[in-house]
């Protein structure tokens, strides 16, 4: 399984992969023009790995989000989906929401996505400036 | 050959130097010896001399005729002229001669004469006088084997010193004929030498001369003038002209073959540069059409926009901004006025540009036929119909579903506080205080209603008047007395894969109070990056910024949240589309 490495644009958020320690991040803006082409290979590269995580691994998620569109809301939803049901087999998820203190919407976001979230462990991180 | 003449010249005067001052050397010694000789020859002479006078001297003095020695002394000297004088002195010191005192009274004993008294032999002594140098010969007087006394005759160095000075004068004119002499010779032999010279650099120079010149022509590009070389020599110049001529025509060959790679260069440039235009008007033909197209899209999304006109007399404090980011955009709204009451919609559909506006118009025209076909007004319901619809047009109801787009919306139903909404029942939350406003408030807003909403040319009092408000992800923003609040819509997307089609969506009742007024964003506005940070505009913002012009004529108001927007954004782009709806009743 290849490693999954984006490299950040102005349109899309910049992702790394650490496979030893199974942190993810990722980290930028993502406001692309067709959103659901650009990330349908991410969201399948995630289904894969999952399924073939290793029993009593956890997956740690650091994600630095200021901007993204409805689309890739959208998105962010799918990839929160497929988590939570791998929390709910049991693997430990966590999920970092780093924002700056200054950035409301930012923190909205989080919240929101942090009310739909049971099974993985949905924190909302202020930036250490 | 200016070095060289000066090497030359520099040589020839080291030679003649050296040359005359040796001569100088040996005509110098020659006259030294010669000196000395003469100097020994005139001793000789008056030793010879003094020793005949000193006997005639002894005579007369054996025979005490002192007179006559002295007489003899003075004539024999007189008739000598080499003799300066002569000096005659017995033993005690008594002075019998001085030729040159004419008063033997006169006559001083000086150290000199107090040393000749005891002389037992003949001397000669050079030494210096006032008047020059002189030689002192000096013989004893003896009478009868015992000493009398001491002749003295001192000769003058005057004729020996002339002889010496004519001498020294022939040394010195055969030097000057010996300098001019040599001079002579050196300048024959260097002009000999320069004719040399002159020819020997005519055979070296030349060659390499009129290869300089070549050199020069060829460095202009002519390279014809290599032809004008031949080789003359089999000497160094000979195998430096053969390497030039091969040099100039290995020359001539890469200029051609660079001539030529830059003709070829400059004709694929030629052609390039045709097919690159020809790509560009193409590219260019193909984006006029696109954009052709587009613009004509526009024309068809901004005759889906509502009958200003129409909404405008029913809400005359009002405002309307509608900005798509590109030229057609996914924001959309809606109004519908109607016996009873009118529907403000704003809707914000996924995506921007073509997409969007393919997306708003399955939601302007489902809104049409919800809202005026089919007579619903209830927001909630109106919302519930509308996920229906657009999950059905793009049959995200299926497993085959390929489009996973949607919409947020906001819709405001404005009534009679009499009547029911029509359509099928949705639940009303009624606002009790916690969630907009309190409930003094509301009794306040309702006792001081006064004004009226024109509807269909009559006039609806805003006391009896009130708003329903449901929203998909999209907020009402209420500003009263000051004091901003927000209607929160619904966490729930219309359309998506996601989207839940049994979902209700909560209709929110406001008893309409005097100067109350309404504001309803797309999240174009509120999530516009911009400021220091970079950050989206914000709901805080925006509230703020609705609390603080409410009291103003919409138009005004509208005026500077474009402006208050524009500035946040600064030289960042446009994200999204812009829609914002103000109204007060």
């Amino acid at each position: 399984m290849n490693d999954l490495k984006i490299e950040a644009t102005k349109y899309i958020p910049g992702v790394s992969f650490d496979s030893k320690k199974n942190v993810f991040d990722v980290r930028g803006d993502s406001y692309p023009e067709n959103t659901a082409e650009l990330y349908s290979p991410v969201v399948s590269w995630l289904e894969k790995y999952v399924e073939k995580l290793e029993n009593g691994k956890d997956i740690t998620i650091n994600m630095e989000l200021e901007y993204f569109n409805s689309s890739s809301s959208q998105v962010l939803m799918d990839i929160f989906d497929i988590l939570e049901d791998e929390a709910r087999n049991g693997t430990i998820v966590v999920i970092n929401w780093i924002y700056d203190e200054e950035n409301e919407i930012a923190l909205e976001h989080g919240e929101c996505f942090q009310e739909d979230v049971e099974a993985m462990t949905f924190n909302l991180v202020p930036k250490q400036l | 050959m200016a070095i060289i003449t000066a090497l030359m010249i520099a040589l020839v005067a080291i030679l003649t130097y050296v040359q005359i001052s040796s001569q100088k050397e040996i005509l110098e010694d020659a006259l030294d010896r010669r000196t000395a000789l003469m100097r020994e020859n005139l001793i000789a002479r008056g030793k010879a001399f003094i020793s005949n006078l000193t006997d005639q001297v002894e005579d007369d003095i054996a025979g005490f005729d002192f007179s006559t020695a002295a007489e003899t002394v003075k004539i024999r000297t007189r008739e000598n002229r080499e003799i300066n004088y002569a000096v005659l002195m017995s033993s005690s010191g008594i002075l019998l001669v001085h030729t040159l005192l004419s008063d033997p009274a006169q006559f001083r004993l000086t150290e000199r004469d107090a040393n000749a008294l005891h002389q037992k032999d003949m001397t000669a002594v050079q030494y210096q006088e006032d008047d020059g140098p002189v030689i002192e010969i000096a013989a004893p007087i003896q009478v009868s084997m015992t000493p009398w006394g001491v002749l003295r005759l001192i000769y003058t160095l005057e004729h020996l010193d002339k002889e010496i000075e004519e001498s020294r004068k022939q040394i010195r004119y055969k030097t000057k004929r010996m300098i001019f002499r040599s001079l002579l010779t050196s300048l024959a032999f260097m002009i000999i030498c320069f004719v040399i010279v002159a020819l020997l650099s005519a055979k070296f120079s030349e060659p390499i001369i009129h290869l300089t010149h070549v050199a020069k022509e060829l460095s202009k590009g002519d390279f014809s003038a290599s032809s004008d070389i031949s080789i003359r020599s089999k000497d160094e110049v000979g195998v430096l002209t053969g390497a030039f001529i091969e040099m100039s025509r290995e020359l001539e060959n890469s200029y051609k073959k660079l001539e030529e790679y830059s003709k070829t260069l400059e004709q694929k440039v030629r052609e390039r540069t045709a097919e690159l235009h020809k790509s560009l008007d193409e590219v260019s033909e193909a984006n006029q059409k696109i954009m052709a197209s587009i613009r004509y899209a526009k024309m068809i999304q901004e005759s889906f926009l509502p009958d200003m006109e129409k909404i405008k007399a029913c809400v005359p404090d009002s405002f309307f901004v509608w900005k798509p980011k590109d030229i057609v955009g996914g924001d959309i709204f809606f109004t519908d006025v109607f016996k009873g009451g009118f529907v403000i919609a704003i809707i914000d559909c996924t995506g921007h540009g073509v997409p969007g506006a393919l997306m708003t118009m399955i939601a302007s025209a489902a809104l049409k036929r919800i809202i005026t076909d089919e007579g619903c007004h209830d927001p909630g319901a109106i919302l519930k119909r509308l996920n229906l619809i657009v999950k059905t047009s793009l049959k995200q109801d299926t497993d085959q579903a390929i489009s996973n787009d949607g919409l947020d919306a906001g819709i405001c139903f404005v009534r009679s506080r009499s009547s029911e909404p029509a359509c099928q029942p949705s639940p009303v939350v009624r606002e009790n205080g916690e969630a907009v406003m309190s409930e003094n408030q509301e009794a306040t807003l309702s006792a001081d209603a006064s004004r009226g909403v024109r509807e269909n040319g009559q006039t609806m009092m805003s006391e009896s008047l009130q708003l329903i408000f449901a929203g998909a992800k999209t907020d009402l923003m209420i500003v009263h007395h000051n004091e901003a609040n927000t209607v929160k819509g619904d966490k729930q997307s219309i359309g998506y894969k996601r989207s839940d089609l049994s979902f209700d969506f909560t209709n929110h009742t406001i008893d309409i109070g005097k100067g109350m007024s309404f504001y309803m964003t797309t999240d174009g506005f509120v999530d516009q990056l911009g400021g220091k940070k970079r950050f989206s505009f914000g709901r805080r913002r925006l509230q703020n910024l609705l609390k603080e012009n409410a009291g103003l004529p919409f138009d005004e108001q509208e005026n500077i949240m474009l402006q208050t927007f524009d500035e946040y954004k600064g030289k960042n782009e446009r994200q999204d589309d812009v829609t914002v709806v103000g109204f007060k009743l």
